[in-house]
């Protein structure tokens, strides 16, 4: 698998009641590779995660997990095949403690070895206690992301982490990012374009609901700029 | 005054329609079709044009129908002048009761109209007992004032009458349904925030469609009041709050001819079935049951949908065919 | 008032907010849950009472009235949620509002059709009364209030301690991300709506014996109830314990003084209560939907 697709969507086509915001959209995404989506407010990625994920029925279309089709599958059961969603509205169970988030993920994957996400995230250890409520933007999004490491996690997907971050935190978050991509095969959707540039390997660019550009070269990746090309 | 009649024309006919309809029908019959239909218009209006479900519509109805009751019963001969009463009282119960309501999200909305209900019928079955009778009712059908052209005991003359008042009634909402107001209330529907901040007072349209519906209620209950000359609390009896939902739908909510076509079958079918069957319940909750499976849209948006379906199909044939 | 008249209305008053609590806290956690209105709940209260009181005649024994009644109502209730629910989730809270009354309107029917519209006696299950502050009181209602405050108990500690319990609260605050864990929403919304239906079933069995059974019993209570889910907040346990014991003081102090107060008072709170907050005394910021 280490040099086939990881994740693929065919054509795939998403209408909110009338108005259509997913046209024919086609993506590869090669494992234990950085994929990174970009776009302006509006361009359809969040709308691409959410029908990859099961959240919204595509009109057509079809997503291919390592060989696996997973249209139409409930979310529950794609997450259990091992594509993991990270909204990003960075909210987590703000009535539940970090340690009643991470029981809750535990117990859907049948994974209750918290190493490996105390190994990413360290500063989870020292917050278990503490309700979802109380944690600050970057505490949510390394629990949200630990919670989705648990189990078998063969793709995540994760919209737009950095966004609203404090500098140093987004430096964290990427390093994760980097551990984390020799495991799994990373989708991020991404507003920054300095951390879009640091982590893609390869880089899809929406516009209007369609895919208009793939980047897939180091030279086209550092060239991309935000005025020119979204 | 053409552009008047060709707006409002069908209107017209129809209901003059419903009126040759007595030629073959029990005037009985057609005359609870027509009130309760003005009555499902009522829900009709509040659903499909607000958004807003009440499970509560007996109350706006029943309080109408007390204050001409009353009024006959206590104070005058006059109908009309009790039909008068009548549609103030309900009128400015819906303009209190609604300044409240309408603020409360739709699950509320609805629960607080159910509650509202059963309050209504305890307060005039129990509370006020010695005003309004309890079960007995207030009979004042021989005192009601009888004129030669408008003889309320008569049931061609009170079907005539039903039904200018339901026209009349169906001209004003198709006219709200053409105005500013009347986009302003779906625009509620669709995207109440949205209006919000577009600058829109959504608390005041929202206030506005309530009122104008529960009237719609009350000209229903006043009408009863006055057919029936006599009223009791079962006119909002808990147990028939359901019934109104079961029209609307069944006719289809928010197009116009739906709550008279809803109307027309559910109280044929339940003419039928009450003759061979008394478990009405049964009968009434399976179709709930059923309509709510098969879709929101009713037979009437069916109907209506019929033609431009076919036309549809035809362009679409032919399109393939060339 | 005197003090024996007084302690007498006070436990009256608790005894029906322990029947109330039963019969709304299932109502709100459902509606916090699921998004759904289920009016079916009151069948289930209803068969509750009627299995009790089939059973109670038959076989002389009460609770095993009580226990027939709510595994009556769970399998009722399962055919109902696996039939029809399924198919509701994802709409509006109206399209379930509006088909759980058809199922109630069903069940009526059916109630009717089996065992008539007479009212039934269910027997009192213990017969013995103790004296308290210079009154005597029934047994059997402190036995009512005792088994509301296990439920409670109960109930507090499965959400709180046990990994469903959990997954409800979590699924309260958002069922997508829950979904988004790898929980399968779906059987935890069954397994809600079958433990509403067995506290519906639970509280029909006890009041039963209080009242008379008669096939209209299910919507008499309805709107008190709805009442006291609204008024404590839709989706809120503690809103419920709350408002059911206030409701249940105002009514029974309504009773010895003007008996028409009793059943305004609960609606003129709602209205006041609306007034100041609209989505309840502890209605949740998390049920934006």
């Amino acid at each position: 698998m280490a040099t086939g697709a990881a994740l693929q969507v065919n054509n795939m086509n998403v209408s909110y009641g009338e108005s259509r915001v997913l046209f024919d959209a086609s993506l590869t995404f090669p494992a234990s590779a950085v994929s990174v989506i970009v776009g302006r407010n509006g361009a359809g990625k969040t709308t691409l995660l959410k029908a990859i994920a099961g959240f919204l029925k595509p009109g057509s279309g079809s997503v291919v997990l390592g060989g696996d089709e997973i249209t139409g599958l409930r979310p529950y059961q794609v997450v259990r095949k091992g594509l993991k969603y990270i909204p990003q509205d960075k909210e987590v169970f703000s009535d539940l403690t970090v340690r009643e988030n991470l029981e809750l993920a535990s117990y859907a994957m049948k994974d209750h070895d918290w190493s490996k996400v105390l190994r990413y995230f360290p500063k989870l250890q020292q917050l278990m206690h503490r309700k979802g409520a109380y944690l600050s933007g970057g505490e949510r999004q390394m629990l949200m992301m630990g919670r989705a490491i648990l189990g078998k996690t063969h793709v995540l997907l994760v919209d737009e982490p950095t966004e609203g971050l404090a500098p140093s935190i987004v430096q964290d978050l990427v390093a994760a990012f980097k551990q984390l991509a020799s495991h799994c095969t990373l989708v991020l959707v991404e507003q920054n374009l300095a951390v879009a540039r640091e982590l893609a390997d390869q880089l899809y660019l929406m516009k209007e609901g369609k895919v208009v550009a793939h980047l897939a070269d180091r030279a086209g990746i550092e060239s991309l700029a935000f005025e020119k090309d979204l | 005054m053409m552009r008047l009649l060709k707006t409002y024309g069908t209107i017209l006919l129809v209901f003059a329609g419903v009126g040759v309809l007595r030629l073959a029908l029990p005037g009985a019959f057609l005359i609870h079709v027509t009130i309760f239909s003005i009555y499902t218009m009522a829900f009709s209006f509040l659903m499909g044009r607000l958004g807003l479900v009440s499970f509560g519509q007996p109350a706006y109805m029943g309080i109408a129908a007390y204050g001409t009751g009353l009024y006959l019963h206590y104070f005058g001969t006059n109908p009309l002048l009790g039909m008068m009463v009548g549609i103030i009282a309900g009128v400015a119960f819906a303009g209190v009761i609604g300044g409240l309501f309408v603020r409360l999200s739709s699950s509320y909305f609805t629960l607080a109209n159910l509650a509202l209900c059963a309050i209504g019928f305890f307060v005039f079955q129990r509370a006020l007992v010695h005003i309004t009778r309890g079960d007995t009712g207030l009979w004042y059908l021989g005192r009601m004032e009888r004129w030669p052209l408008l003889n309320f005991r008569d049931p061609d003359h009170f079907l005539t009458f039903a039904l200018i008042v339901a026209a009349g009634i169906w001209i004003v909402v198709k006219g709200l349904d053409r105005s500013v107001f009347g986009a302003a209330c779906l625009a509620v529907k669709a995207n109440e925030r949205k209006l919000q901040f577009l600058g829109y007072n959504t608390y005041r349209i929202k206030w506005l469609g309530f009122v104008m519906a529960n009237s719609i209620a009350a000209v229903a209950g006043t009408l009863y009041a006055v057919y029936f000359g006599f009223v009791s609390p079962a006119i909002m009896d808990v147990l028939r709050a359901p019934e109104v939902v079961v029209v609307g739908l069944l006719g289809g909510v928010g197009s116009l001819y739906g709550p008279l076509i809803g109307t027309f079958v559910y109280i044929a079918m339940q003419d039928l079935v009450s003759a061979i069957f008394v478990y009405w319940e049964l009968v009434v909750g399976t179709m709930l049951v059923l309509v709510m499976m098969a879709g929101e849209r009713g037979i009437a948006s069916l109907l209506e949908s019929a033609p431009r379906l076919l036309r549809m199909r035809a362009r679409h044939d032919r399109s393939s065919a060339g | 008032m005197s003090v024996p008249e007084l302690a007498g209305t006070v436990v009256i008053g608790l005894a029906m907010s322990a029947i109330f609590f039963m019969l709304s806290v299932g109502l709100s956690l459902s509606y916090g849950l699921m998004r759904i209105v289920s009016l079916d709940q009151f069948l289930y209260y209803s068969v509750g009472a009627y299995m009790t009181y089939v059973v109670t005649s038959q076989a002389g024994n009460f609770w095993l009235g009580l226990l027939t009644g709510v595994i009556a109502s769970c399998t009722l209730a399962l055919t109902v949620e696996k039939s029809l629910y399924r198919r509701i989730y994802e709409k509006g809270v109206m399209f379930s509002m509006i088909t759980s009354y058809g199922v109630l309107l069903v069940g009526i029917g059916a109630i009717k059709y089996i065992w008539g519209l007479v009212p039934r006696p269910v027997m009192t299950p213990i017969v013995g009364h103790v004296s308290l502050l210079g009154t005597t009181l029934p047994v059997y209602r402190f036995v009512v209030i005792g088994l509301a405050v296990v439920l409670y108990i109960g109930l507090r500690l499965f959400l709180e301690r046990t990994i469903v319990g959990k997954a409800i609260r979590a699924g309260i605050e958002d069922v997508d991300k829950t979904e988004g864990l790898g929980i399968d929403v779906y059987r935890i919304f069954t397994l809600v709506f079958l433990l509403t239906a067995g506290l519906s079933a639970l509280a029909g069995g006890i009041h039963a014996p209080l009242i008379m059974v008669d096939p209209h019993m299910g919507l008499k209570i309805i709107a008190t109830a709805f009442m006291i889910v609204i008024i404590g907040g839709l989706g809120s346990i503690k809103g419920t314990v709350v408002s059911s014991l206030l409701i249940g003081q105002v009514m029974a102090f309504g009773f010895t003084i003007w008996a028409p107060a009793a059943e305004m008072a609960p609606f003129v709170i709602m209205l006041l209560v609306f007034l100041i907050r609209p989505t309840g005394l502890y209605g949740s910021q998390y049920l934006r939907r």
